[in-house]
């Protein structure tokens, strides 16, 4: 059978092999090792954690602080597509965004521009304390005096945000839709610890918490490993100088690229639904006196997981195809790492977008406010593959029958329109 | 049986890579047995052989194979076999993995692959070496195992581009002798530059060049279009690159002070009567003094090759092959 023929294929490279390892080696390390029973809150426990409130009065005066702060060092963290960038605004931008916190403070654009004694926060020094132990002394932020206008309405605080955004050029803390969670973290109560727990504990959510976690861990695999597979298999009639044999075969170009692409997805998933299966027991064992439901929760993690072995490998074999092995392993690489980036580690679930991050086995709650965009992302990931496969079938098929002569004389006149076009600039 | 349904037609076969014609309105009729595409490095040979085995897509011109428009890739594909020039096979799989691979790609049961793949292992004498590994087959044996792949699935057609290339002699014969029995119920078209390869194996022949049918006919009538047109002669040594220069040497064979040359003239050399009858480079040529004694000599198949490329003008630098 073909099926069988191309996965040895793909079990017998050592990609494959490197993709094994490194999927128990994120498994083990950033996963099971680290995995702890969730205990039940007692009341005067202290600390129960943070949560994330929408509450204006928590967010206003934090996030004001904060651009007040960046405004006098002159300087603005943002995360355009989810790399740092420090930004500096030019004299009229800045100008915007004095008035933007002459409106938000109360202040003058004089009071402001005039304190002169500006400090960041962070540690100063070391020395010693009264009992000569040595420590590190903390200065905290140091500010002008100001109070948030009773005037402001929470609507205009926003859209003030919005505008500071702006101006530093978006992917910044004050993004409308990311200020609770840069600003409006906040100590857990235990009635909210424990209403948290008690959900965790409904049926079926125990597994779907554990099994959320392992598929936010090995969704970092699995978002870039199965190209280097794709793009080695793909390969390999080239290195091995054997398209000829193979295009001049009686089988149809689908049947080859799909036996293919199928015994890809195959061979990635069998290590993938091996670690679920081990999470299942390992989970299980540790509490023998709960039966736990992992029907919806083994659902939710083969559409989790399942989508981005399909999108990377078929986009790695589009890519192989079009390019070469090692463009098509750059570009995944690029990516992953942007993605990556981009994403905040709990509940940031993009309608699109490779990544989906979940770091916790608590909020279930926002997860499940999230489920939507969840089926949505893994949906477009699917309709992606299938644009791929079909891309690379065409593709295949054409090489098929011509080579790739219209590829080249396609590049041959880009080459030489590009070379008129200085020509002309030249002259 | 209709007759065509036993050979491929080709006709007024245009191919362009970019603005370079590849092939020039080229017509031919292959029968069945071996036939033998003759031409030099870049003459259109594997050009054309691609187009035959659905590789290449023709610009103009009309192609048949056993009675199936060339357009029909799928079919063309299930009744043509192709050997490439420069091919390869997975190096971690064993012979017969291999084997057992194409075959199925081919659209073969496994019970046709089972009664296949041993008796044409034994055929091109590998049955010893189907457990080992395609990395660890000698150049002969990997075109050994190239032959058997192109016949696995027992097509009608089989397509052979320089199969002997960087062959010993010993495995160039073998090689040779194999397609010749596979010839005996199925087209062969063998395309090389090696004229002796043609000459051990095929009936008819086609001579190619710069993408146009120089010639296509058989052997005998290559050789009887050249009859007459070589000599042998024994020069001194230092005659011999005015005879160059003015004749077209297809060998010589030095002695101490002598040189015996064999070439091609159009009339009895040395006489001024030797002129040759059209084209440039032939107005370059038969101009010289060769001493008396220059001797007719029954023309091979190198000869009449050259004669052929020469009497259609093509420029021959030299007198060298």
């Amino acid at each position: 059978m073909l099926f069988i023929k191309e996965c040895k294929k793909v079990i017998c490279s050592m990609t494959f092999v490197l993709f094994v390892v490194t999927v128990v080696a994120m498994y083990t390390t950033q996963y099971s090792n680290g995995l702890r029973t969730v205990a039940e809150p007692k009341p005067g426990q202290g600390n129960y954690g943070q949560i994330i409130r929408e509450d204006p009065q928590l967010i206003m005066p934090a996030a004001v602080e904060s651009l007040l702060g960046e405004y006098l060092s002159g300087s603005y963290a943002a995360y355009p597509i989810g790399l740092y960038k420090n930004v500096r605004l030019k004299e009229s931008k800045r100008l915007e965004m004095r008035s933007v916190l002459e409106e938000l403070t109360g202040l003058s654009g004089e009071e402001i521009d005039g304190f002169n004694d500006f400090s960041e926060a962070g540690f100063f020094g070391e020395g010693l304390d009264e009992d000569g132990n040595p420590v590190m002394f903390y200065q905290e932020k140091v500010l002008p005096e100001y109070s948030l206008p009773v005037s402001l309405t929470y609507g205009r605080f926003c859209e003030l945000m919005g505008k500071a955004d702006d101006l530093i050029g978006g992917g910044s803390s004050y993004a409308v839709g990311t200020l609770a969670s840069y600003f409006g973290l906040a100590p857990m109560t235990y009635e909210e610890a424990l209403a948290e727990y008690e959900a965790m504990m409904a049926p079926g959510e125990l597994g779907r918490a554990y099994l959320r976690l392992h598929c936010d861990y090995m969704g970092i695999d699995l978002a870039v490993m199965p190209v280097f597979v794709a793009a080695a298999l793909w390969q390999l009639d080239r290195r091995a100088r054997m398209q000829s044999l193979i295009y001049t075969r009686k089988s149809s170009t689908a049947r080859i690229v799909g036996t293919r692409y199928l015994a890809l997805v195959c061979c990635m998933s069998v290590p993938v639904l091996l670690t679920l299966l081990y999470t299942v027991c390992k989970v299980g064992g540790m509490y023998p006196q709960m039966s736990i439901d992992w029907g919806s929760g083994l659902g939710m993690a083969l559409l989790w997981l399942l989508p981005d072995i399909l999108a990377v490998s078929a986009l790695g074999i589009l890519l192989t195809e079009l390019f070469s092995p090692l463009l098509a392993i750059f570009l995944q690489c690029v990516w992953w790492f942007i993605s990556l980036n981009a994403t905040g580690l709990t509940g940031d679930v993009g309608r699109f977008g490779l990544q989906i991050r979940h770091n916790s086995l608590r909020y279930s709650v926002l997860w499940q406010s999230q489920e939507k965009n969840f089926l949505c992302n893994r949906l477009a990931l699917t309709a992606l593959a299938l644009l791929c496969l079909g891309l690379t079938v065409w593709l295949y098929e054409h090489k098929r029958k011509s080579g790739m002569a219209w590829m080249n004389r396609l590049f041959s006149t880009m080459k030489r329109g590009n070379a008129e076009t200085r020509k002309e600039g030249e002259n | 049986m209709n007759q065509e349904d036993n050979c491929i037609i080709i006709s007024h076969v245009d191919k362009y890579y970019g603005k370079k014609q590849a092939l020039k309105d080229v017509n031919l009729t292959i029968g069945q047995g071996m036939f033998g595409l003759l031409g030099r490095n870049g003459a259109g040979k594997t050009t054309l052989m691609k187009t035959l085995a659905t590789l290449h897509e023709k610009q103009a011109g009309e192609i048949s194979v056993c009675g199936i428009p060339i357009s029909r890739a799928k079919e063309i594909r299930g009744i043509t076999g192709y050997l490439p020039q420069d091919f390869s096979m997975y190096p971690n799989m064993t012979v017969y993995e291999c084997l057992d691979y194409l075959g199925m790609l081919s659209g073969m049961s496994k019970a046709l692959r089972q009664k296949r793949i041993p008796m044409l292992l034994k055929r091109v004498n590998l049955t010893k070496k189907r457990r080992s590994r395609v990395k660890s087959l000698s150049g002969g044996m990997k075109r050994r195992l190239g032959i058997a792949q192109a016949l696995l699935h027992d097509p009608k057609v089989l397509i052979v581009d320089e199969p002997t290339a960087g062959l010993d002699p010993e495995e160039r014969i073998r090689f040779r002798n194999l397609l010749c029995e596979v010839a005996e119920e199925r087209i062969v078209i063998l395309s090389t530059h090696i004229v002796g390869d043609i000459e051990a194996t095929c009936e008819n022949i086609a001579i190619l060049n710069e993408g146009e049918l120089l010639w296509s006919g058989t052997v005998t009538q290559l050789l009887e279009n050249a009859r007459g047109k070589v000599y042998t002669a024994e020069i001194p040594a230092s005659m011999l690159p005015q005879v160059k220069h003015d004749y077209i040497v297809t060998g010589m064979l030095r002695s101490e002070q002598t040189v015996t040359v064999r070439l091609l003239a159009d009339g009895q050399p040395g006489g001024g009567s030797a002129s040759a009858t059209s084209g440039e480079s032939s107005e370059i040529r038969g101009q010289g003094e060769i001493p008396a004694g220059a001797r007719e000599a029954m023309p091979n198949c190198e000869d009449a090759y050259m004669y052929c490329l020469h009497q259609h003008g093509c420029e021959i630098v030299g007198g060298d092959i």
